[in-house]
């Protein structure tokens, strides 16, 4: 088995201990990452689907190349190496006849012009 | 029926805490405001960047996504460089911005579906500013209140 250290994105960080660094053990990022998600099992939800793949908003580096460039998951890893993850931004998307937006206490939108001098 | 068929309804409760603010620059929300009207009629997006306790400037970031109007995509080569450059600025990414040129400042099935915990999400669109955070459990988002706070925007200064 190979010592990885896994660099833990801020906002994962409340699921980590707080840790911004964790190492584990295993010989592939696939294997990293699995031993990362069951020491912070509240990692997973954020990281990974139902059937344990990776979410598509998670990339993941090994030193400096992105994994998808390599072997994707099953990218063998060596003693010292440095897994990081990255957040993709995103959003969007049409809003269709049938999207339907449920709310509680929405409240008004904070006016262009409420407290701001333009 | 495809997933992308489904209708996914988009949750959204009041945050829990109270506290739950998100304390922002006028400045800042001025620039974010004047980025989405040189943007449209296509989404703007950029980043929040704060000092711990309030977002202090919006870095402009590039939109990704092919279909840009009603889009937005911030790749993971652009989220490395800018926390690359907040952590030489001794500043946090505190969350990102987006605008919805035609729609209102509400979250749509799509930003639910790439959203991260932690981050604050603030969108711009045509009724104003809003801001959420996901939940953890990733079933709805919590709205956020804004709190204008004194200040320059930081690289505006």
């Amino acid at each position: 088995m190979r010592r990885v250290s896994v660099r833990v994105p801020t906002p994962l960080r409340d699921y980590a201990d707080q840790r911004d660094d964790v190492e584990v053990e295993g010989e592939t990022v696939a294997a990293a990452l699995g031993a990362l998600v069951e020491r912070y099992p509240r990692l997973r939800r954020h990281l990974m689907a139902e059937d344990g793949a990776l979410r598509s908003y998670v990339n993941i580096y090994l030193n400096e190349d992105d994994v998808r460039h390599m072997d994707g998951p099953a990218t063998a890893v060596g003693e010292g190496d440095v897994i990081t993850i990255v957040p993709s931004i995103a959003g969007g998307g049409l809003r269709t006849a049938n999207f339907e937006l449920r709310t509680t206490n929405f409240g008004q939108a904070l006016p262009h012009a409420e407290g701001i001098e333009w | 029926m495809p997933p992308s068929c489904v209708t996914r309804p988009v949750m959204i409760e009041r945050a829990k805490n109270q506290d739950e603010t998100l304390r922002v620059r006028p400045a800042v929300l001025k620039t974010i405001h004047a980025h989405a009207r040189a943007a449209a009629p296509s989404e703007c997006c950029g980043a929040l960047l704060g000092d711990g306790v309030q977002v202090v400037t919006a870095v402009r970031l590039s939109n990704e996504a092919e279909r840009s109007g009603t889009r937005y995509r911030i790749g993971p080569d652009q989220v490395r460089e800018l926390e690359a450059d907040a952590d030489r600025r001794g500043l946090t990414v505190l969350g990102f911005y987006h605008s919805h040129p035609v729609g209102p400042a509400a979250p749509s099935p799509g930003d639910i579906r790439a959203a991260w915990p932690w981050y604050s999400y603030l969108i711009k669109g045509v009724d104003g500013f809003r801001a959420y955070r996901l939940l953890e459990d990733r079933t709805a988002f919590a709205e956020l209140r804004i709190t204008p706070s004194p200040g320059p925007d930081r690289m505006a200064s």
